[in-house]
């Protein structure tokens, strides 16, 4: 035991202490930012870090280890949440850091009323519900500071009720003299942040002293230390269940959602990427305070007295073993965990309170006296004064009310669901456009209703004898109200139960309003900004200059709530952003946003958008009405760009139709060719058959041997309409591709052979000669034996039909060319000029020599048609000799070239 | 590394950053912790309490090594703000790419 006297003295001085830090830090903040500098250390994020830390309280500090020696390791879950959701910063904390800084938010009921449309309504009852909320875990605090004074001095007979109002006057004094010395933008208080921020040091390296101490001042080890204790602490059976995962959601919703938390996370944040550092480094901080609450525990179970307070554990242990030293340092980080809780607490719920109730009520009265009367800025900060006060004397009210009824851990519990019911607020506020005011209020209403029902009534059934009725047998007798089974559902936990019930009901209400309710401008547009804070800037606003508002008006305005000095800094940066060298800027919508967006990081979105629009009359209305406009813009820009991708394809479609067109017509006009050709073709025989057979009607005037010639004409006539009209099916045919001609080996130079003695008929009337050169031995090729001789037939008659020479004479030669089979078929007729050595293979295309010669013109394009099948070709070579050679050329089998 | 890659390499980091809460919340939720709940024991230190604190350290320092790059990729992506506090920078149509780029 220690004397109370010495105790209070080191615990003052502690208290100096602080109070030196926060004055020295305050003091450097003032001068360097007067000089422009960043804060060196002050702005670290290590001290980021640290001042986030004030999540682990009191109940951190003694609750865990009680936590541990009666539910094993269930106290881990709320150090675990924390630790998912900073490792997933990247997720949800970079968003709300951004738009913290982006619309100057100061508080998290400040974001969801900014974020729908900047209502008064939502931003009272969010801190209605962080009052009620915050209240018993103030109360907490003070229980812890006067438990452990009674627990360290051995004083029973103190005055509980002095120690704890003490306590309590002892932190608003500091958080009055500290945490209200301005209502600078952003609300940061740099001289508690660096209070907070040793208080962190301090508590941390108590706890771990303890853990060290238990660890091997009892035992030998960490080994050892377990080896004593029955597994049977840790509960590994029961502990990891339903109530796990909740706890550890909860957990995680509390870091986000506690006002406190968003304070020191969010609101004093100075540089966005201290979060990164945060991430790691909280969770760190959390690992550290969490390693060493096992040992703690099972040391005291194991070698305290049975019947000993759990809560208390960290500091008896250190008391029982004699170690005055150590268990004042342990007292001193009991003291610091509890303060600064209280502190940042206060501080956030005073912000709060001024900003969303007391000024819309002072708005009100003030409204017919326009800003003359009374001192806005004095006002701000009176309210956080007496709201400060207000606040830590409900905490003591409620901790006289409640003392000694609860372990320290469950009222922990309670506030965080409690706070839990803004989550979905805020998380579909910043992810999901769609969510509208109505959806977060009847979430809100209902979530707060349902969780004070099923959860912060029956805290107090021990108290009131009327609540235990309640809890017992359901409101008004009603069994099914009961508000630990709710419609007779049975969950075991009854914050499990409560949980499941208000969460439900928040997120399912939040959804469907939402779905069904249309937002106001504001609204949208607030919506848009903040889920898309990574794309859109505030300053991306439509640059309209024509006046909305009497600038002298706004500038008074200013002053008022920003002082004097701050408020003429801000104009004259306005007023030279528009190029204005001397006197007030035009006060236009890009003026008037930015001017509401400073403001709020006084008052807050909802009263500082109060206020200007009362200065600018409709003035504000109609900024929404162009930010909707600028939405409807950019939907056009959107569609025009849409448009222009649309055009583009609808250009290459084009191009792809007009070479289609093209072929087409190229088609169309070789058929149209064709068939003129054709008639024309058709044409010649008809008009002898139909002369002569006139001829022979008129029977009179011929002789029997006229009629026998004509007859003869006639039918060669015939015969050659036949053979054309055959040849014209048979390229059809070939070229469509209908005919499948039967691919096999054969001997090329049998083919050759065949066609040569078909013709050898008119070598022997003496109508041409035909010369037989030098020809290649058997040569295989792959191609139908018939189709072959046809070719060879066709351009042997052809040399033989357009031979005028007076001696024709047609030259035949084979050879093999590499792995090809080559026959030349040459005459010394009059040639083909070179212009027509293409036009000779189109059909009818006898080239300029064209003259009645009997032939259909088919049989160069069918021979060529044909070899192209049997992978050939037939080309007119030139050579140096008089007259025309065409050249026969197939690929020869590999078993004949080897 | 050029653009390319280095852009690979962002996308990587803040997937990475996404899947790591949800690789933790994996690992130490029930079913999966059960697995651990038995009574063996690692150097006297009952299994569970090993796994869990062990994961927790895995956990830190996976973000703390993630926690480099992002920083880099927030400092490319600052927005412009009227905050007092911010030294006054030069917006420029290369402020939204990752840095380095153009270099």
């Amino acid at each position: 035991m220690l004397a109370p006297n010495i105790l209070l003295f080191v615990c003052l001085s502690y208290v100096a202490l602080l109070f030196l830090v926060a004055f020295v830090a305050d003091r450097q903040a003032e001068a360097r930012a007067n000089r422009g500098h960043r804060i060196g250390w002050l702005q670290s994020p290590l001290v980021y870090t640290l001042s986030i830390s004030i999540y682990c309280t009191a109940w951190t500090f003694y609750g865990a280890v009680g936590s541990a020696a009666r539910s094993g390791l269930e106290f881990v879950t709320i150090y675990l949440g924390p630790t998912l959701v900073f490792i997933g910063w990247w997720w949800l904390l970079r968003k709300l850091v951004r738009i913290g800084r982006v619309h100057r938010i100061t508080s998290i009921a400040d974001l969801i009323s900014s974020r729908f449309g900047k209502s008064p309504t939502l931003a009272v009852i969010v801190t209605l519900i962080a009052i009620t909320a915050t209240t018993p875990y103030i109360a907490l605090q003070l229980q812890s500071v006067t438990l452990s004074y009674q627990v360290i001095t051995g004083s029973d007979g103190l005055n509980e009720a002095a120690t704890a109002f003490w306590a309590a006057a002892g932190m608003a004094l500091f958080t009055i003299l500290f945490g209200t010395r301005n209502v600078t933008a952003n609300e940061r208080h740099h001289g508690v942040v660096a209070a907070i921020a040793l208080e962190a040091l301090v508590k941390l390296f108590a706890l771990i002293a303890v853990g060290l101490f238990a660890i091997y001042g009892f035992s030998e080890g960490l080994g050892d230390m377990f080896s004593r204790v029955s597994p049977e602490l840790l509960r590994p059976d029961e502990v990891f269940g339903t109530r796990w995962v909740v706890l550890t959601f909860l957990a995680a919703t509390a870091i986000i959602c506690l006002p406190r938390q968003f304070q020191v996370t969010v609101v004093e944040n100075v540089d966005e990427k201290h979060l990164a550092t945060a991430s790691w480094l909280f969770p760190l901080y959390l690992f550290l305070i969490s390693i060493f609450v096992l040992p703690i525990a099972v040391a005291g179970l194991a070698h305290l007295p049975a019947g000993s307070n759990p809560d208390m554990f960290v500091l008896t242990l250190p008391l029982a073993a004699d170690q005055g030293a150590l268990a004042t340092f342990v007292f001193i980080g009991g003291f610091s965990s509890a303060t600064s809780m209280v502190i940042v607490a206060a501080i956030a719920l005073s912000t709060m309170i001024s900003n969303h109730i007391v000024m819309p009520v002072a708005l009100r009265v003030t409204r017919s006296h326009h800003y003359t009367s009374g001192d806005v800025r004095r006002l701000l900060l009176n309210s956080r004064r007496a709201s400060i006060a207000a606040i830590l004397a409900l905490g003591f009210v409620y901790y006289r009310l409640t003392d000694g009824s609860d372990g320290l851990a469950s009222i922990g519990l309670i506030a965080f669901a409690g706070i839990a019911q803004v989550l979905p607020g805020v998380v579909g506020g910043v992810m999901w456009r769609g969510a509208t005011r109505y959806g977060a209020l009847s979430g809100l209403a209902a979530g707060f209703v349902l969780w004070a029902y099923m959860l912060l009534l029956p805290s107090f059934r021990a108290e009131f004898a009327g609540i235990e009725q309640i809890v017992t047998s359901g409101a008004f007798g009603i069994a099914l109200l009961k508000p630990q089974a709710f419609l007779s559902v049975s969950i075991g936990d009854p914050l499990v139960h409560a949980l499941f019930w208000s969460l439900s009901a928040n997120t399912t209400l939040f959804v469907i309003v939402s779905l069904l309710t249309r937002p106001n401008p504001l609204e949208r547009l607030q919506g848009a900004l903040f889920v898309d804070v990574f794309r859109t800037r505030p300053g991306d606003q439509p640059q309209i200059l024509h006046p909305t508002a009497p600038a002298e008006d706004l500038f008074v305005l200013a002053q008022r709530i920003l002082g004097a000095e701050p408020a003429r800094l801000l104009f004259e940066e306005i007023a030279r952003g528009q190029g204005i060298t001397r006197g007030l800027p035009v006060a236009d919508h890009t003026v008037v946003a930015r001017l509401e967006r400073e403001l709020g990081g006084s008052v807050g979105a909802a009263s500082a958008h109060a206020m200007v629009a009362q200065i600018t009359g409709g003035g504000t209305v109609s900024l929404t009405d162009l930010m909707e406009i600028a939405d409807e813009t950019a939907e056009i820009l959107e569609y025009s760009q849409q448009l222009t991708q649309k055009s583009a394809e609808l250009e290459s479609t084009a191009l792809q139709l007009r070479e289609a067109n093209a072929k087409l017509k190229t088609l169309s006009d070789q058929k149209d060719e064709f068939l003129s050709q054709v008639s024309h073709e058709l044409r010649t025989p008809m008009t002898s058959i139909r002369s002569f057979s006139e001829i022979l009607l008129d029977a009179d005037s011929v002789s029997d041997d006229q009629a026998q010639r004509f007859l003869t004409i006639i039918n060669q006539e015939c015969l050659r309409l036949t053979a054309l009209l055959d040849e014209i099916l048979d390229l059809s045919v070939l070229e469509r591709g209908e005919v499948a001609l039967a691919l096999e080996p054969v001997d090329a130079e049998a083919a050759l052979d065949r066609a040569l003695d078909s013709v050898s008929g008119m070598a022997v009337r003496g109508d041409v000669r035909i010369r037989i050169g030098a020809r290649a031995a058997r040569s295989d090729v792959l191609a139908d034996f018939g189709r072959l001789t046809q070719v060879f037939l066709n351009i042997l008659n052809n040399s033989v039909k357009y031979n005028t020479h007076p001696e024709p004479e047609i030259t035949v030669t084979s050879r093999w060319q590499g792995d090809q089979y080559v026959v030349s078929i040459g005459d010394n007729g009059p040639g083909i000029p070179a212009e027509d050595s293409e036009t000779v293979f189109s059909k009818f295309g006898r080239g300029s020599r064209r003259q009645e010669t009997g032939s259909s013109g088919l049989g160069l394009p069918i021979s060529r048609e044909i070899l192209r099948r049997f992978d050939g070709e037939v080309v007119l070579v030139a050579t140096d000799r008089p007259g025309a050679q065409f050249e026969v050329r197939l690929p020869l089998l590999r078993a004949a070239v080897e | 590394m050029n653009a390319d890659d280095r852009d690979l390499r962002r996308r990587k980091v803040t997937d990475a950053a996404i899947f790591l809460p949800l690789l933790g919340t994996f690992l130490l939720m029930p079913p999966l912790i059960r697995v651990f709940a038995s009574n063996g024991e690692v150097a006297g230190i009952p299994v569970v309490i090993v796994y869990l604190f062990a994961i927790w350290l895995v956990l830190i320092i996976v973000a703390w090594r993630l926690a480099g790059p992002l920083r880099g990729y927030m400092q490319a992506e600052r927005p412009r703000t009227d905050d007092p506090d911010d030294p006054p920078h030069q917006d420029s149509p290369l402020s939204n790419k990752p840095p380095g780029i153009g270099q």
